[in-house]
């Protein structure tokens, strides 16, 4: 236990380190609200080749030089969450690591279990902490209105996990080991089915299919980029001032990429007469695209003359496809080649 | 082709004015009515009646009004002439700025709630009385066709959600249906100059409340209620 409670240390102070050393908060902050762990591993000159891994999620290797695996066979965020292990290896100066999915979800409740190796606990406790640092809930929850207690909604920490990149259930527990809620909570709440939160994050619309993510975006997120999957959901609720005569109505949107397939209002007061009202457009990704999604409310008779405008960008191309981290290609395959 | 009045009280009024962005319709429309029984037209402050009926409802000024607190602040707080307390485009920042001048002379009014039937409606603007029209609004309201008639959107129910009120001041037919012509508070831009045709069809099922301002209460009063 002794050594277990030391690699947690270790790898949360090592974690702060490396955001400290390369400038990452920063950029997170004022940027996309969300930790690039692969731009991190790229830095630091390390090869990250995606690639189809038979029974693994991914695997760091130091011979002839260091580098990093990640399976294409998982979403997204497995995939970042992988990645983000796998640098822990490499940051802590582990020996090199295969790493199955049996290994790595039996590791996901964040608890000390007889026999796990310390390395891939401090691996593990790193790609948490990397990828969702305090300040990073923070951040967001500065951003989004939500005070800690607000987290005791499982649909706030999905929506949470969205926008950092990373699991449901490990959002949970990093936010157990901030002492956002208890263990006993973490513990419920990561039982809870990921389908039961989109059906009601989803107010009565039923996909085809509960694979996609359903992200919920206000006027609160105005200008952020969504970066999910080609089977995803987007709930744009925006507030409308529908009895003075404004509507929201879609001022751009790529046909081929999205799709509205619901379309609703949802009292905000409802006793008063002329108020605001709650407009909900739902919109059901088509293809593996990036976009942008432009609303604007005006009166119909005043179209030039919109109120407010609306405006998110999107990247639903998800999880990364087989080959080099972007420009790694022609930097890592010579050397590659040049040492067999 | 144009629709014809029956009735016209048109003549009543001043120009339609415009609430903006913020929830006042009701405030607009009990205005409105109160200063065209007043006559001759002279606006009266639609921002001195929603502060005191925000006030006595205890909502804040960012809601709507509600219709029994409205009536009450005609009655019991009155209103001034638009000039004293004018109409803010915006509210201030800070809501502690929000307030009405510290002294100004208001006109009262009784005013009650009536059934709620489109006969009412056409009933009171027979005698040449406006009357305050509460209603659930659809898409077709907000654009209405170039004889200024708001139709039923085939297919589709009342929106409970969407709730505007204007001034019904006059009526007569369109499309072999009854008409009731009212007065919004969307600016010129919108419908007729600012007025529109409300057919049957489409009130009869979104109409959600009618009332009216009856007799004037007494001579111009100071209110102190700042």
């Amino acid at each position: 236990m002794a050594n277990y409670v030391a690699a947690i240390r270790r790898a949360t102070l090592e974690a702060s380190r490396i955001h400290r050393d390369m400038a990452i908060q920063a950029q997170v902050v004022h940027g996309t609200g969300r930790i690039d762990v692969y731009s991190t591993i790229a830095r630091l000159g390390v090869p990250l080749f995606f690639t189809k891994l038979d029974g693994l999620l991914g695997a760091y290797y130091r011979h002839p030089s260091p580098g990093v695996l990640v399976t294409t066979e998982r979403p997204l965020n497995q995939q970042r969450f992988t990645a983000a292990h796998e640098l822990g290896h490499h940051w802590l100066g582990h020996t090199p690591s295969l790493d199955d999915e049996e290994s790595m979800l039996r590791r996901a409740p964040f608890q000390a279990i007889k026999g796990d190796d310390v390395q891939e606990v401090e691996a593990e406790t790193f790609a948490a902490a990397f990828l969702l640092p305090r300040w990073l809930v923070d951040r967001h929850c500065e951003q989004q209105e939500w005070t800690d207690a607000d987290l005791l909604d499982p649909t706030r920490v999905y929506q949470l996990a969205l926008r950092v990149g990373i699991s449901f259930k490990a959002a949970v527990w990093t936010l157990a080991r901030y002492d956002v809620f208890d263990r006993k909570i973490a513990a419920a709440m990561a039982d809870i089915e990921l389908k039961k939160i989109k059906k009601q994050l989803l107010r009565g619309y039923e996909p085809k299919s509960y694979k996609g993510d359903v992200w919920v975006v206000s006027e609160r997120d105005a200008h952020m980029r969504i970066d999910g999957g080609p089977n995803d959901l987007f709930v744009v609720g925006l507030a409308e001032h529908s009895g003075s005569g404004y509507l929201w109505r879609i001022e751009s949107i790529d046909g081929e990429a999205l799709a509205v397939v619901a379309d609703a209002r949802e009292d905000i007061d409802a006793e008063g007469i002329g108020g605001s009202t709650m407009r909900l457009i739902t919109t059901a990704a088509q293809d593996r695209r990036l976009g942008e999604l432009r609303l604007a409310e005006s009166r119909p008779w005043q179209l030039a003359n919109p109120r407010n405008t609306f405006a998110l960008q999107y990247n639903l191309t998800g999880a990364e496809q087989q080959g080099w981290y972007k420009d790694q290609r022609k930097q890592h395959h010579q050397a590659l080649l040049k040492a067999a | 082709m144009p629709i014809a009045p029956t009735v016209d009280l048109r003549n009543q009024f001043g120009p339609v004015r415009d609430q903006g962005d913020r929830p006042t319709c009701l405030a607009f429309a009990a205005s409105d009515a109160h200063a065209a029984l007043r006559g001759p037209w002279t606006a009266l402050s639609c921002e001195f009646a929603f502060y005191h009926a925000q006030r006595r409802a205890g909502r804040p000024p960012t809601k709507g009004a509600l219709l029994s607190h409205m009536l009450r602040t005609i009655k019991d707080d009155g209103q001034p002439i638009e000039d004293a307390w004018p109409y803010l485009n915006a509210l201030p920042a800070d809501l502690d700025n929000y307030g009405p001048p510290s002294s100004v002379t208001v006109f009262r009014r009784n005013g009650e709630a009536c059934p709620k039937a489109v006969d009412e409606v056409l009933a009171h603007l027979d005698d040449g009385r406006p009357v305050m029209v509460l209603m659930m609004i659809s898409d077709s309201f907000y654009l209405p066709a170039v004889d200024g008639a708001i139709r039923a959107p085939a297919g589709k129910l009342p929106d409970p959600k969407r709730r505007h009120a204007v001034v019904a001041v006059g009526h007569g037919i369109a499309d072999g249906h009854r008409a009731i012509l009212i007065r919004n508070s969307w600016g010129v831009g919108w419908g007729l100059q600012g007025y529109g045709w409300l057919t049957e069809p489409f009130l009869a099922p979104r109409l959600t409340a009618v009332a009216l301002l009856t007799e004037d209460l007494d001579v111009p009063t100071q209110n102190l209620a700042a």
